[in-house]
């Protein structure tokens, strides 16, 4: 007669042996994502800018008021992101990743920093002079930017969701914020290189925008896919 | 662990032999009665095995074991939630538990049901937030920093929701005559 205890092993084993489970680790998965990742966003960013203003990094070239504070600018952004995605992705010594006040602050300070660093200060000489330089009509509303930074936010999100799928065990709501800042931050790094444009209009619905609500999606979007 | 997660499959019982006990026991606190205890303790370890190449090396499988049981009965509390109909324990969660009279007459034996009667009453009634901290820190032996990591909070709301349920057993235990030791007053 078996015991209520082998008994309940007898169940999870059972149902153990019959879960297939990934093997591959998870500390594979986000070293390939920081791989895809950035050369994914290059490859979107040139592509996009040569097609549309036929040069490939139209925002660091066109129209641009100081040549070393697009520089320095650009530094910081990448910072930011690389940043806000270690962060975001990082497993932590404990396996639980960071602490909940971490993916607080980079789910709330991605967007306003970004903001700061790129609206701020006029890196730019506006709209109506990158268009007479290009030749090519800039949206008021940063339509064309909300497309390529959604594309490159979009599949980041989707790659950070793979990478760390089932290996978030708490707090998994913060985290897919923190990812979806994360991506975001990704999306408005090619924002940046790609569009001439220094319209604050433009910038924040087409630049700034897309980050805060990507933080949004990730909180909702990713919740399930992370848990374990 | 660590070999598990590598995909050795055979290293499951020995796994299994070091997490069920202390496993077990935190699903029960969870958990509404022993049935419910039981399915959460099973998802846990499906889930475990499904996460396990997600362990870092290193870690100390029984608090990510501790989240994980955490995670799984929290999307069954909001599953029974939507529906209310299905709510209704058949048995308290420390009938299973570790409070038994260990003296032997039956006075000792009625005061020892009355104690724990008081205490799984209120530890029924608080919320969920406070209960685990409160498990995790006075029953586990859990370092605060190590509740908060398993909890995905701050080391200060830990302590505050383990000082919150500690201090309700407390005034509970009080009004039924018992002082916080579990003696007669």
């Amino acid at each position: 007669m078996a015991t209520q205890s082998e008994r309940l092993y007898a169940r999870v084993r059972s149902a153990v042996e019959s879960t297939p489970a990934p093997t591959t680790r998870t500390r594979t998965r986000i070293l390939v994502a920081f791989a895809v990742v950035p050369a994914l966003t290059t490859l979107v960013v040139l592509l996009a800018s040569e097609w549309v203003y036929g040069r490939p990094a139209a925002g660091l070239d066109i129209a641009v008021a100081s040549p070393g504070a697009v520089a320095t600018v650009l530094v910081l952004l990448a910072a930011l992101t690389l940043a806000a995605t270690l962060c975001a992705v990082s497993q932590g010594r404990g396996g639980l990743g960071i602490a909940a006040t971490g993916l607080v602050s980079i789910a709330a300070l991605v967007a306003p920093v970004y903001a700061a660093l790129t609206v701020l200060q006029p890196l730019h000489s506006g709209a109506a002079h990158a268009s007479a330089l290009t030749g090519v009509s800039i949206s008021p509303w940063g339509l064309r930017c909300i497309f390529i930074g959604t594309i490159v936010s979009a599949s980041t999100l989707a790659i950070f969701a793979v990478t760390l799928r089932r290996a978030v065990a708490v707090a998994t709501g913060l985290r897919g914020a923190a990812l979806g800042a994360a991506a975001g931050a990704w999306g408005g790094l090619a924002v940046f290189v790609f569009c001439p444009s220094g319209e604050l209009q433009h910038l924040l619905v087409g630049h700034v925008l897309p980050i805060a609500l990507f933080t949004l999606l990730g909180g909702v979007a990713l919740t399930k896919v992370l848990r374990p | 662990m660590e070999r598990y997660a590598r995909g050795e499959d055979r290293v499951f019982e020995q796994l299994y032999r070091l997490l069920a006990p202390r496993l077990y026991r935190f699903c029960l606190r969870l958990a509404a009665n022993v049935v419910e205890a039981d399915d959460c303790f099973q998802e846990t370890f499906l889930r475990l095995h499904r996460a396990r190449a997600t362990y870092v090396t290193g870690a100390n499988p029984l608090y990510w074991a501790f989240a994980i049981a955490r995670s799984v009965y929290l999307t069954r509390l909001r599953y029974w939630r939507r529906r209310p109909e299905q709510l209704g324990a058949s048995r308290d969660v420390a009938e299973a538990g570790d409070l038994q009279a260990h003296e032997t007459t039956p006075e000792a034996e009625l005061a020892a049901q009355h104690l724990h009667d008081t205490l799984a009453c209120e530890l029924g009634k608080m919320s969920e937030k406070n209960r685990v901290a409160y498990v995790l820190l006075k029953e586990e032996n859990l370092s605060a920093r190590e509740a908060a990591a398993v909890l995905g909070t701050s080391v200060d709301v830990v302590k505050q929701r383990a000082h919150r349920a500690y201090q309700s057993l407390k005034s509970a235990l009080n009004s039924a005559g018992w002082s916080e030791y579990g003696n007669p007053v």
